[in-house]
């Protein structure tokens, strides 16, 4: 018997093994504003050449620029100097990338610091012996991390909840030093190994961690959504917000978990996302002095998608409180005519547009466009994730995180590492 | 025919959104829980990925240009769900090491051969799995797991002639 005739023996017994595939489960309401496929545009036929012409150019510069971003991997301390990126507003200079998660690779860092403007790289840290970094978060002072760890052995594809407790590092960087990163273990005990952590913000000082997460999770099971903040250097738990956990109300992070939590710069406010019914998406913000436990009663909504998640499929608040970044969603389908890969800045007061910071002027068959990292002068940190067409039909995914500000999205050397797109909780600024 | 569950594609009466993705559910569930069981090895998160798979077609029905090619995007998309799942996973455990989650009832049904093939195939590498699966377990052509994997034609043949000489030799020192 050959290995193919094995391969489909196989998966004709297991097939012979499923139980009945349970019914697809759809909420109730339709879905939001779905937009209609744009017709092609109309150009005059002297325009044709021109545009073509223009076009071209744009793609090639594009193309150079996303290439320059996914090659520029960061070597190992003491090789030749790095090529930086010119960015003209002020920026953090580091960021951490949790280790790459190829199974069985050797020799892989658990968490990378390197220069996001050169791709320099800082300091490969290792998580303590039988402990794997989950998630990152970075304080507004470019040299304090947070990192949470459970054990190797944890995992939620079983029936009943991982047993363990939580292990928190905060991570220092000191550049130029004799020891450039420095992890000390937190004294947070709070949490365990079974609840999953969604996000977390260190708040602008750090000296208060947000953490929200969903607890006692299991296989296809959990708990409530929990908002809990911890004293950075005594551990100890300062407040708790809850809320349920219902088939289509839930905090939300698009399009993977981690971000989506951050805290204004006077440490007052916490804002998080939330989904609501109908692919309403909403920006919630809250007071942390002010709590009853309920993560809802507590807060409010500062802004809305109005259930169009096309259009604002990702959304930051900037440090002002004011103003918000959205990012849209295109349809791999429908291409990128359809829905323009774009950043834009929402009014947090208002709720309305305040303006379009970036559109990607390339042709594309589909992108996300997510923002990481919220800047002040309307500028962030984000990521493209584009698809596109190839010659024999099939499709080339590639992605670039870059700072966007009004008009321009400069890649930069963040990270390089990775062969495929990170996932948001696993890199932070 | 889809080559994925041998049955006819769903009947085009059905006007609204939620009844056309209902209808394709129902023709091609089985047949795209059986792809993400082989990647995953069990069944509630196969079908927790094909379930989300259905949810965001179904969000995105009315965005379609081409409806026609719906299957070709809940295909990609359990695919990349299954690689979510697996990421997760693997930053706790290499996958071949994590203990195996299909029920103790389907363990005892499979046979020692097929839970043989099964453990090779979950020590290949991603790429080389998702081909292997797609081509030789689901039978799909190579056009069609290029576009499920987003890749290119030759990435497909390349990534399965050598996931199936990486088995042949894991089945071979295993027998």
């Amino acid at each position: 018997m050959t290995v193919e005739d094995r391969l489909r023996a196989t998966a004709n017994a297991l097939s012979g093994t499923m139980r009945e595939v349970r019914p697809l489960a759809l909420p109730p309401q339709r879905p939001g504003r779905a937009a209609a496929p744009r017709q092609p545009r109309r150009w005059p036929g002297w325009l044709v050449p021109i545009a073509a012409a223009a076009a071209v150019i744009a793609v090639a510069a594009t193309l150079v620029a996303v290439r320059g971003a996914q090659t520029g991997a960061p070597s190992s301390p003491g090789t030749a100097a790095h090529s930086a990126v010119v960015v003209s507003s002020a920026i953090p200079d580091y960021y951490v990338e949790l280790g790459p998660s190829k199974p069985g690779a050797a020799g892989h860092p658990d968490a990378r610091v390197a220069d996001d403007r050169t791709g320099q790289l800082l300091a490969d840290v290792k998580a303590p012996a039988g402990l794997v970094f989950d998630g990152v978060a970075g304080a507004t002072d470019d040299r304090t991390f947070v990192l949470n760890a459970v054990s190797a052995s944890t995992t939620f594809a079983s029936d009943s909840p991982p047993p363990g407790r939580q292990t928190w590092f905060a991570l220092r960087l000191a550049p130029g030093t004799a020891h450039p990163a420095t992890l000390t273990r937190l004294p947070i005990t709070a949490l365990l190994d079974s609840d999953q952590i969604k996000a977390l913000a260190l708040s602008p000082d750090a000296s208060t961690l947000a953490v929200l997460y969903r607890t006692n999770v299991s296989l296809g099971t959990g708990g409530p959504f929990r908002l809990q903040t911890f004293s950075v250097s005594t551990g100890r738990a300062l407040r708790t917000w809850t809320a349920p956990a219902s088939g289509t109300s839930t905090v939300t992070t698009p399009p993977d978990e981690g971000g989506g939590l951050s805290w204004t710069p006077d440490g007052d406010t916490l804002a998080f996302m939330w989904s609501g019914p109908a692919w309403h998406s909403y920006l919630r913000t809250l007071t942390v002095a002010r709590t009853s436990g309920s993560l809802l009663a507590d807060s409010r909504a500062v802004f809305s998608n109005q259930g169009n998640q096309d259009d604002c499929f990702t959304v930051l608040l900037a440090p002002s409180g004011r103003t918000l970044f959205c990012g849209t969603a295109g349809n791999a389908l429908a291409g990128c005519h359809a829905q323009e890969p774009q950043f834009k800045l929402y009014s947090a007061v208002t709720g309305r547009l305040a303006r379009i910071l970036y559109t990607y002027p390339g042709n594309c068959q589909g992108a996300v466009a997510i923002p990481l990292w919220a800047g002040p002068d309307n500028t962030a940190i984000a990521m493209l994730q584009m698809t596109y067409d190839t010659k024999n039909g099939a499709a080339r995914n590639t992605w670039t995180i870059g700072v966007v500000s009004p008009g321009t999205f400069t890649p930069l050397r963040v990270p390089a590492s990775l062969d495929d797109a990170p996932g948001l909780g696993d890199l932070a600024f | 025919m889809d080559p994925l569950t041998d049955t006819p594609a769903p009947p085009v009466q059905v006007r609204s959104p939620s009844g056309q993705v209902t209808a394709l559910y129902q023709a091609h569930a089985t047949g795209l829980v059986r792809l993400a069981m082989l990647m995953l090895g069990d069944q509630q998160s196969a079908e927790d990925v094909v379930q989300d798979a259905f949810l965001g077609l179904y969000r995105r029905w009315g965005s379609l240009a081409d409806q026609g090619k719906a299957l070709t995007y809940v295909r990609s998309s359990v695919l990349n769900g299954c690689r979510t799942v697996l990421r997760k996973r693997s930053r706790r455990l290499p996958s071949y090491l994590e203990p195996d989650a299909e029920s103790a009832e389907a363990l005892a049904i499979l046979g020692e051969e097929h839970r043989e093939v099964l453990a090779a195939l979950r020590r290949l590498p991603a790429r080389q799995r998702e081909a292997v699966v797609l081509r030789h377990c689901l039978g799909l052509s190579e056009d069609e797991t290029a576009q499920a994997m987003k890749i290119s034609r030759g990435t497909v043949k390349s990534a399965s002639s050598r996931g199936l000489a990486a088995l042949a030799r894991m089945l071979k020192e295993q027998s």
